[in-house]
């Protein structure tokens, strides 16, 4: 197999790079965590063979934020076009996420779903 | 990276797990390793499911797609603590995979990495009755077949 250039060898790319992270740094330290607070929570995450007769499925978090990294990153830089804060931005990107894992949460007694919020990490 | 691959990505990490000795094709006295349906025996077992990956695009010199495919590793154990240590020592050989070559079948796979996303995660028991011990880990890997 033939080698390949890693993207950090690309000339100019490391500059780049970096004097984003030097900006995202200054403009906001905001760090936004996602979940659910409900004590079986990560069991019904986990669970893969589980049947949810009212809809719903295993790893409805891991999914959407796995499978729509580019949906929520889209969300935070709109926010930021708008001439909102990054850490507003942020924050709505998080929730976002939540939105969008709270319509593949399995649903029994809808105490799983209320659990769920955005929290301000730091 | 991937490109067309004959068997699921869990299916080939299975494997890495029986040549790293950490498992055992069913039907085993103890750590069976099952793939999508966990079994009822034995009690000692490891599971694992197909779950999302990652994508990271394309390279730029040949287009060509960087992926990494999501699994999910569920440990069963009628003991805790050797439930909580067969899940350890499963989680420090992923880490330590590196272009290791396997074969599933008539098929040869090149695993590059296995990068896990979460350490070993403690679920509440399996059911009331049976009260055998849960435990997963989450992982993507990074793997195509061998030219």
């Amino acid at each position: 197999m033939a080698a390949k250039k890693s993207m950090v060898e690309v000339e100019g790319l490391g500059r780049v790079v970096k004097a984003t992270r030097h900006w995202g740094r200054r403009h906001s330290d905001a760090e936004y965590t996602v979940g659910y607070s409900a004590p079986y929570a990560v069991y019904v995450h986990e669970d893969m063979e589980a049947r949810h007769p009212r809809g719903g499925q295993a790893k409805f978090l891991e999914q959407p934020a796995r499978t729509q990294g580019n949906a929520l990153a889209a969300v935070c830089r709109q926010a930021v076009k708008a001439g909102l804060p990054l850490q507003e931005g942020l924050r709505l990107q998080a929730e976002r996420l939540l939105q969008m894992a709270n319509q593949l949460i399995p649903v029994d007694t809808g105490f799983l779903k209320r659990s769920g919020a955005v929290r301000r990490a730091r | 990276m991937s490109g067309p691959l004959l068997h699921s990505p869990a299916n080939i990490l299975r494997q890495v797990l029986v040549d790293l000795g950490l498992a055992s094709y069913p039907p085993a006295a103890q750590w069976a390793c099952s793939i999508d349906v966990e079994p009822d025996e034995p009690e000692d077992s490891i599971t694992l499911y197909d779950t999302d990956g990652r994508d990271f695009g394309r390279t730029m010199p040949d287009g060509e797609r960087q992926e990494m495919h999501g699994v999910l590793i569920r440990v069963r154990s009628g003991d805790g603590q050797e439930g909580y240590a067969k899940a350890r020592a499963v989680a420090a050989a992923l880490d330590s995979v590196r272009m290791q070559a396997v074969t599933v079948g008539s098929a040869a796979y090149l695993v590059w990495s296995v990068s896990r996303t979460t350490d070993v995660v403690l679920l509440v028991k399996e059911t009331f009755v049976s009260k055998r011990n849960l435990r997963t880990l989450n992982c993507v890997v990074s793997v195509r077949m061998a030219a």
